[in-house]
């Protein structure tokens, strides 16, 4: 068997031999295999019956404990059919579950388990029973398969097909991973009243009638997914559109590429580089404006990039114009993430500073909405400094919520507060000798796209090394020379 | 003339519980050859009140301990009349009010006659000893004040030394019972500690935990202080280290030193008894010394100065009992090197002490 059979077949190969196992008791411990697949979900939060259990690797593999009896895979990258991948440029805002002894995790089963949970008391067990009843509920309202539901998508033309028009649907409301499992309670209980009516629901030309039910469950519970009425009608085009790609994609790798371009031609978010200035400001310096693009290019001008400064940096601010947002997003939780680092290899000076803890509000269209606001009293920034002599600082501490800040033209970064922390710890200012730095901005957990030159794009994406891993999004990568 | 048998056991004795006090008295006998082994105890005149801190706050009843004792034991084999061979090992108990350390230590040493270079019944030996102090741990349960901050606990992890030494004794028999040895020895002693650990409290009150070795540390806070939820500092050299902290393992817990002096002692024999007594002059050399053990009263060059006096007596057959009695006007530190460090410098530093040692020794 060469490797790509062995990444297909070894989650069901070693869930039967785990099931044969638990029947002869003579291996009842071994791990539960299974695969997170849209495309192969990599990067993705993997937790088992709610304890947290790594990531899923390449093929979008994870384990289990045996007697596990749900999982869990959050967040991570699609990378579509690429098998050996362990990180993508797609972002994955979703949520997916199955039970421990499912092969493969995907849209199907998420809405299946939720169709095994509707009804239930909040804290009841999962029920093996009620998910195979599910399954068919599910099968038959969608217009699926009930095999389909089990089968691998990657291999399987119509389990790529169904698992990627539900992800569209569900895609459209949630923006980011917290509110996905949020749509897909919606969709369930959608489901259960059309399965109760003996009704089908149509995923394609017919989807926007899907939506509507989802949308009208999302307002009866006054969630902030819900959509006005012109916003609904352009999501569920959009998503018909995607669909129908979906349904006339020939192969489950095709259905991976034309669900890719859906999702990033409908991110909720597009980064509009046109025009937008940055804004370095500095202690005893008139602040530096420039475009973009200037702030981007890694072109020297006399061994110094366009950008140069003379003082201390205090903060970077980015105009809100840079961000179109195509959808309404309401206290969307987000990692923001932040660098300053020097470009030259001899030279260990860094400074990250992130927040997994972030909200961010924006209303469809209107760029001055954006709003960033910590999630709570209780937030904090993580930091991690490295000075000239290669002393790695990490701290955590409690924040103001003001570091990251919107004031309705810019998104800033305010530096000076973090130089005050680290100063009142001792810990140098990297800044305060010469030296040419990236200056990064990152921000994780939304779908975001690009517009250039009125081409829809994937947006550029950037890693930031925080020290407990690194984060990876979608962002800003500017250069910047610091003259003393 | 005493007996072989006698001479031997009697010379042997007085050689063994000799070397608890740093000399490398492996003195060989006049004749016989053979084995021995030997029992050895010792205690100090100087007491403590222990009383160190609880883990819940607080301090233990104090308990009267004496400041340095040791119990050990030595083999000794003579497989002819020109060289003989040592091993000892030995186990220091070392108490001050909150601290108590224990202290392993190994030796091992060959002496060699130079036949040819003196006439009977003038004797010169030649000797050479190593001397290996080890603890796994050395655990200060008290507060230090360490480069503007309080240390509060501190763990000196597998601190180990060696020293080398080498030794000439010339004895002159001044009479059938009485002989006059007169020695000359020298050496240096090196240390070294793998790393230091400990706690600390800052004036805001928030504690922290560090960890130093020679290739770099880490200090991390114990708990949320203040709006300072965690706290993590990487050192990537022991250099690093210092230049932030003041801190760096490899100046403030790795010493040498070199040290030599000479030795005047007085031997007299008779039945199965002996007497004798001494004086020993130690100068140490030590150029390195840290800042902080100058400004503590510590001197880059110093003295020990030591007088003796012991008696052994023949039990049974193949037994010897030895006592001493010694006025020792040096520091506990002298006889283990690591403890010479900015951390635990301040301990054991008595300069007058009577030390009491009594040597139990069985021949085959």
């Amino acid at each position: 068997m060469n490797n790509q059979l062995l990444v297909k077949h070894l989650p069901a190969a070693a869930i039967v031999m785990s099931l044969a196992a638990c029947n002869s008791s003579s291996d009842s411990a071994s791990p539960l295999m299974s695969q997170a697949v849209d495309g192969y979900i990599v990067a993705a939060d993997v937790s088992c019956d709610e304890v947290s259990s790594g990531k899923t690797g390449a093929a979008g593999m994870f384990s289990c404990p045996a007697g596990t009896n749900l999982s869990r895979v959050s967040g991570g990258f699609d990378v579509g059919l690429d098998e050996v991948a362990t990180t993508g440029t797609v972002p994955f805002t979703g949520v997916m579950r199955a039970p421990a002894g499912e092969p493969y995790v995907t849209p199907m089963t998420t809405l299946s388990v939720a169709l095994a949970f509707d009804g239930q008391p909040e804290d009841a067990a999962f029920s093996l029973d009620n998910y195979q009843a599910a399954k068919t509920t599910l099968a038959d309202t969608l217009g699926i398969s009930l095999s389909a539901i089990s089968e691998n998508p990657v291999e399987s033309l119509e389990a790529a097909r169904g698992s990627a028009k539900i992800h569209h649907v569900l895609a459209a409301f949630a923006p980011n991973v917290d509110s996905y499992e949020e749509a897909t309670a919606a969709f369930a209980t959608v489901i259960i009243e059309e399965a109760a009516r003996g009704g089908v629901l149509g995923l394609t030309a017919n989807v926007a009638s899907t939506m509507a039910a989802i949308n009208t469950k999302l307002n009866e519970s006054k969630s902030t997914l819900a959509m006005a009425t012109a916003d609904l009608n352009q999501a569920s085009a959009n998503v018909a559109i995607a669909n129908q790609a979906v349904q006339e994609a020939t192969s489950p790798a095709k259905v991976g590429e034309e669900s890719q371009k859906a999702l990033i031609d409908q991110a909720p978010v597009t980064i509009d580089r046109n025009d937008a200035i940055v804004t370095l400001s500095s202690r005893g310096q008139n602040a530096v404006e420039l475009d973009i693009a200037g702030f981007e290019s890694t072109s020297l001008n006399n061994g110094q990039y366009t950008a140069q400064l003379f003082s201390g940096l205090t903060s970077v601010a980015y105009e809100n114009s840079v961000f179109q947002f195509n959808q309404n997003i309401i206290d969307a939780k987000v990692t923001v993430a932040f660098e300053v680092r020097s470009v030259n290899a001899n030279d260990p000076r860094a400074l990250s500073f992130y927040s997994d803890d972030i909200m961010v509000t924006a209303n469809k269209g209107r760029s001055a909405s954006l709003v960033v606001a910590m999630a709570s009293e209780n937030s904090t920034f993580k930091l991690r400094s490295t000075d000239s002599a290669g002393v790695l600082t990490e701290v955590v501490v409690a924040t103001d919520g003001e570091t990251f800040r919107s004031d309705g033209s810019e998104l800033t970064i305010d530096l000076d507060r973090i130089n005050k922390q680290l100063s009142s710890m001792e810990i140098e200012d990297i800044l305060s000798e010469s030296g040419d730095f990236s200056v990064t901005l990152v921000i994780q957990g939304l779908r975001v796209n690009e517009r250039t030159n009125n081409a829809t794009t994937e947006a550029k994406q950037f890693t930031i090394n925080t020290g407990a891993g690194a984060i990876k999004g979608n962002g800003f990568r500017g250069y910047v020379s610091f003259i003393r | 003339m005493l007996s072989r048998r006698v001479r031997r056991r009697t010379v042997v004795g007085l050689a063994l519980i000799n070397t608890m006090y740093g000399g490398s008295a492996i003195a060989l006998p006049s004749s016989g050859e053979g084995f021995s082994i030997a029992l050895q105890h010792e205690t100090v005149s100087d007491s403590v009140g222990y009383s160190p801190n609880l883990q819940q706050g607080g301090f233990a009843a104090v308990e009267q301990k004496p400041r340095f004792q040791s119990t050990g034991f030595a083999l000794s084999y003579t497989p002819d009349q020109l060289i003989r061979y040592r091993a000892s090992l030995k186990q220091r108990h070392m108490h001050s009010l909150r601290d108590s350390f224990v202290i392993n230590e190994l030796s091992a040493g060959i002496k060699r006659r130079l036949h040819s270079k003196f006439s009977a019944p003038h004797t010169l030996d030649i000797g050479f000893e190593t001397r290996f102090n080890y603890a796994s741990e050395i655990y200060k349960n008290s507060y230090t004040s360490y480069a503007d901050h309080l240390i509060t606990e501190v763990r000196l992890k597998q601190p180990r030394d060696v020293r080398l030494s080498v030794r000439a004794d010339l004895g002159v028999v001044l009479t059938d019972h009485l002989q006059l040895d007169v020695a000359f020895s020298g050496g240096l002693s090196q240390t070294r500690q793998e790393e230091v650990v400990g706690s600390a409290k800052l004036d805001n009150d928030c504690r922290y935990v560090f960890n130093a070795s020679t290739t770099g540390g880490v200090v991390r806070q114990e708990e949320r202080c203040g709006n300072l939820v965690s706290y993590e500092q990487r050192y990537p050299t022991s250099q690093a280290l210092n230049n932030k902290l003041g801190f760096s393992v490899a100046d403030d817990v790795t010493y040498w030193d070199y040290f030599f002096g000479p030795q005047l002692s007085l031997r007299w024999m008779r039945g199965g008894w002996s007497l004798g007594t001494g004086y020993e002059l130690r100068q140490y050399i030590r150029p390195m010394l840290d800042d902080r053990i100058l400004k503590a009263g510590g001197k880059p060059v110093s003295s020990s100065h030591s007088a003796f006096l012991k008696a052994g007596v023949n039990v049974f057959r193949h037994w010897n009992i030895a006592a001493q009695v010694q006025y020792q006007q040096a520091a506990f530190l002298d006889d283990i090197p690591f403890l010479y460090n900015a951390l635990t410098y301040e301990r054991y530093r008595n300069k007058s002490v009577l030390r009491y040692a009594l040597s139990v020794s069985r021949y085959f």
